[in-house]
């Protein structure tokens, strides 16, 4: 329905008008920017540290109670972890008071500016904290199912760490991890919540600006709103369709390479 | 590894664990109880609870309180109603176009919901679901279903058949044996989608302003006005209570799920 | 009959499982299926267990028809390979569950004080408040198998209900089950992949291959009077012949230098290796005509390597059972026709 509305035309102008006029529209072109930025950074580095933490602790305890601490961000709303973020990192934040009372500061404007800046970092604070969690919880199972003996089997055949992981982990671990990856950045993408609160009015993240035209005096600027989501919406399926196929296809090989064996 | 460092290197990473996922939570409680908290000062001095005050205070909230709440366990009832058999079924048979069921569920959670739901309000304009809780519900349905149907589907795949056909050759129709072995061997993933249901309508903000148009006030609806207000203890108070419902809820499930279990074990 | 299967046929995706099988079984007797992995005996054991259905033929409990009837509405119980007790459950509880939810509900004081009875047979009433993780394998099948007879089943199928425990508890609890069985009169199928555990636990056995019964008799007959070459070469222990059979106990061995007497015949052998066992020299040898190994006992010595011969009379020399027909009850029908 959005992509119809998007759609729409009047008069003599051509089927396409809103999409050509988003192309050439700045605020737009900035907005895609940006959000791309955000959503892989933050994407990516959850993603990193997430695995990370899940290798050790998987290691180091056999019991998973743990899991119940790493649990806990996911018990924050979005925008509460946005809150957090700003308490902590804001020139007036926790860690701007502690690096005063250290002396290296003398003013608070000194703070290197964390929470509503141009480059968005304590939108990639916040979704790295909420996100890391569902990192873990997605690659824990796969982690306990593993068969660690391929781990020993590579060990002794003179393996060092980065070969045991590339030839026993990753296998494993990369067609799940491919899938949080497009869950997480698709929905870094689309959220409005966080960069609501710790956004710049300039440049805006896709969502926001998507709900500041939706709700422009006059509707004018509804259809390109519209038509923005219709894009992105587009732009998620093509990356959902490419990686799966691509993941499935992977993880088909290596089923029956595994059954070879 | 020896013992010795293994036993170290358990309690390092516990340790960043808690400094990472609950010591920025702890902080932001303790903003919410102290009073004149504010910088160079890296401590609280004085305690103080007029932050609660104001929250509790505000009849708004109140109202807004109910609503969320309200919205929350509906919503949380419907995901059950509606994701267990779904997730029963694929998880269970395989049927011709069952890869792509699968994959248009997983849809809402790569399309952004902001597109759907701008997508969906004309449409539920002239449904006349706009601007009230029906259309609320209806639309936390979007962010929410196929989370629940993912948990519970796996929790359906780790569960052997057999389970189920030990209770029907004891002599339990299928009803039963869906209450009396099947709820209590899947409480892990019951309890996570609830929970995990629970906090994501919760935090929605743009969906219910969209739909609910501002009619239907939830928690969300107020906080995003108070956070550019500048009284930090009465924004911090507000963001604990956003973190104490999910906690209380999952309490609150807990004891339900005991009692229930409590109930069938009678022997 | 209490038992009786007609003609019970299964076939799935154009395949069949298994054809035209019939079975009788009369009260207290316990009847072992034996056959490889993929003949179909688990997929028989659940269609009387009604947990899957039959192409066609019919199965009756006490002259009741039961093709059709629901897993639940059947006077069977099946005890599978894992004990799968509840883990929500304690012992006590597991054990009265059928007593509770299934069709004949009984009042609360009656199934605590049966569940306890039960535990007691089965030697585990010290344990009715634990819960299942706290118990050994075997303590856990035991209670599987309290919680199964409590129904007092008209029939109890057992699906390789020891295969999960480890080779030195199976040989105990297998033995204590067939006792308790036995004592408390219960009628029961048991499916093995394992010739001896099927031996030892049936009063009969029935041979199954490619979906079809082979023979069914006492473990004495299908041991030496196979009536098929796949049954001899599943079941027995002796020659298996194009024609002929020679069971293992009609067997000698003899140095090759050895005269041959009038009415005995000899194959060239090898001896492969040789064990101890209770009490005894088992020599297991090659035949090369046949290529086929045979166990044999003998008081010679004989070294690893050795060429053989392996003897027998020309009398012991059977076929495959034109004498020896599948069921006892149906042969003498037919004798007396």
């Amino acid at each position: 329905m959005a992509a119809s509305d998007s759609f729409a035309t009047e008069g003599n102008q051509p089927f396409f008008h809103f999409y050509l006029e988003l192309w050439r529209n700045d605020t737009f072109l900035s907005a895609l920017r940006v959000s791309v930025w955000v959503a892989f950074i933050s994407t990516t580095m959850a993603l990193i540290i997430g695995l990370f933490l899940t290798r050790a602790m998987f290691r180091l305890f056999k019991r998973d109670d743990w899991k119940f601490i790493a649990w806990f961000p996911m018990l924050i709303p979005h925008f509460v972890a946005a809150y957090i973020c700003f308490l902590l990192f804001a020139p007036s934040g926790w860690f701007s008071s502690v690096v005063f009372q250290i002396g290296w500061l003398e003013t608070m404007s000194q703070f290197p500016v964390f929470v509503n800046d141009p480059m968005y970092l304590g939108v990639i604070l916040t979704y790295v904290w909420k996100e890391i969690p569902f990192v873990i919880l997605m690659l824990l199972p796969v982690y306990q199912e593993m068969d660690l003996r391929y781990e020993d089997v590579s060990k002794t055949l003179g393996g060092n760490r980065w070969t045991v992981f590339k030839t026993v982990e990753l296998p494993w671990i990369w067609p799940i991890s491919l899938e949080v990856f497009l869950i997480l950045f698709v929905f870094v993408l689309g959220a409005f919540e966080v960069p609501a609160l710790l956004g710049v009015t300039f440049p805006k993240m896709i969502p926001v600006l998507a709900y500041d035209w939706f709700y422009q005096a006059g509707w004018v600027n509804r259809p390109l709103a519209q038509a923005m989501m219709v894009i992105l919406s587009l732009l998620a399926i093509v990356a959902a369709a490419l990686i799966l196929t691509f993941s499935q296809r992977w993880r088909y090989k290596w089923a029956s390479r595994r059954d070879d064996s | 590894m020896t013992r010795k460092r293994k036993l170290w290197m358990r309690l390092t990473m516990l340790s960043l664990f808690m400094l990472i996922f609950v010591a920025p939570v702890i902080l932001m409680f303790l903003k919410s109880v102290s009073f004149g908290w504010s910088w160079p000062d890296w401590r609280p001095t004085q305690f103080d609870l007029r932050g609660w005050r104001v929250v509790f205070g505000d009849p708004r909230i109140f109202s807004s309180l109910w609503n969320t709440i309200l919205i929350a366990g509906v919503v949380v009832m419907l995901n059950f109603i509606i994701a267990t058999p779904a997730a029963y079924a694929l998880s269970r048979f395989h049927f011709r176009g069952k890869a792509i069921i699968e994959s248009l569920l997983m849809l809402p959670i790569l399309i952004p919901v902001l597109a759907i739901a701008m997508g969906l309000h004309l449409t539920m304009i002239r449904l006349g679901l706009t601007d009230q809780v029906l259309g609320v519900i209806f639309i936390h349905l979007l962010p929410t279903l196929p989370y629940a149907i993912r948990v519970l589907k796996s929790g359906f795949d780790r569960l052997k058949n057999e389970w189920e056909e030990q209770g029907a050759v004891l002599g339990a129709n299928s009803q039963t044996v869906f209450w009396t072995v099947m709820v209590p061997l899947m409480t892990p993933s019951i309890r996570s989608t609830a929970v995990l249901v629970f906090v994501i309508s919760l935090s929605q903000y743009v969906l219910t302003a969209i739909i609910g148009g501002g009619t239907v006030s939830t928690l969300p609806m107020i906080y995003y006005p108070f956070f550019t207000s500048a009284d930090e203890a009465v924004i911090a108070s507000f963001s604990v209570l956003f973190a104490l419902l999910p906690i209380m809820f999952l309490i609150l499930f807990e004891i339900t799920l005991r009692v229930y279990l409590r109930v069938i074990k009678r022997p | 009959m209490l038992i009786k299967v007609e003609k019970l046929t299964k076939s799935y995706a154009g395949q069949t499982v298994f054809s035209d099988l019939n079975l009788e079984m009369t009260k207290g007797e316990i009847m072992s299926l034996v056959g490889p992995s993929g003949c179909g005996k688990t997929t028989f054991l659940r269609c009387i267990a009604g947990l899957s259905f039959s192409t066609s033929g019919s199965i009756y409990v006490n002259d009741v028809n039961i093709t059709n009837s629901k897993a639940d509405e059947r006077p069977v119980v099946l005890m599978f390979q894992q004990p799968l007790l509840f883990p929500h459950l304690t012992i006590l509880e597991n054990v009265t569950y059928g007593l509770k939810y299934g069709k004949n509900k009984s009042k609360k004081q009656e199934r605590i004080e049966r569940g306890l009875a039960i535990l007691e047979k089965v030697e585990l009433a010290a344990l009715s408040g634990r819960y299942p993780n706290q118990l050994s394998g075997g303590q856990q099948q035991r209670v599987a198998l309290a919680r199964a007879l409590i129904l007092n089943p008209d029939l109890l199928l057992l699906d390789e209900p020891f295969s999960s425990l480890d080779p030195s508890l199976r040989s105990s609890i297998r033995s204590w089950v067939r006792d308790f069985l036995k004592k408390e009169g219960v009628t029961a199928l048991f499916v093995t992949h394992d010739r001896e555990e099927a031996m030892m636990m049936g009063d009969r056995i029935a041979v199954m291959k490619e979906g079809i019964f082979q023979q069914i008799g006492s473990p004495k007959d299908v041991y030496q009077q196979p009536k098929s070459p796949q049954v001899a070469e599943m079941f027995s222990e002796g020659l298996v012949m194009e024609g002929f059979f020679l069971s293992p106990d009609h067997l000698t061995l003899r140095p090759k230098t050895s005269l041959k007497a009038a009415d005995t015949e000899a194959f060239d052998a090898t001896v492969e290796y040789k064990i101890l066992k209770y009490g005894h020299t088992f020599y297991h040898v090659y035949v090369h005509a046949l290529e086929q190994r045979v166990v044999v006992l003998s008081n010679h010595e004989f070294l690893d390597g050795e060429q053989v011969e392996l003897c027998y009379k020309r009398i012991s020399l059977q076929t495959y059972n034109k004498n020896h027909p599948v069921d006892e009850g149906k042969s003498s029908k037919k004798l007396s026709r």
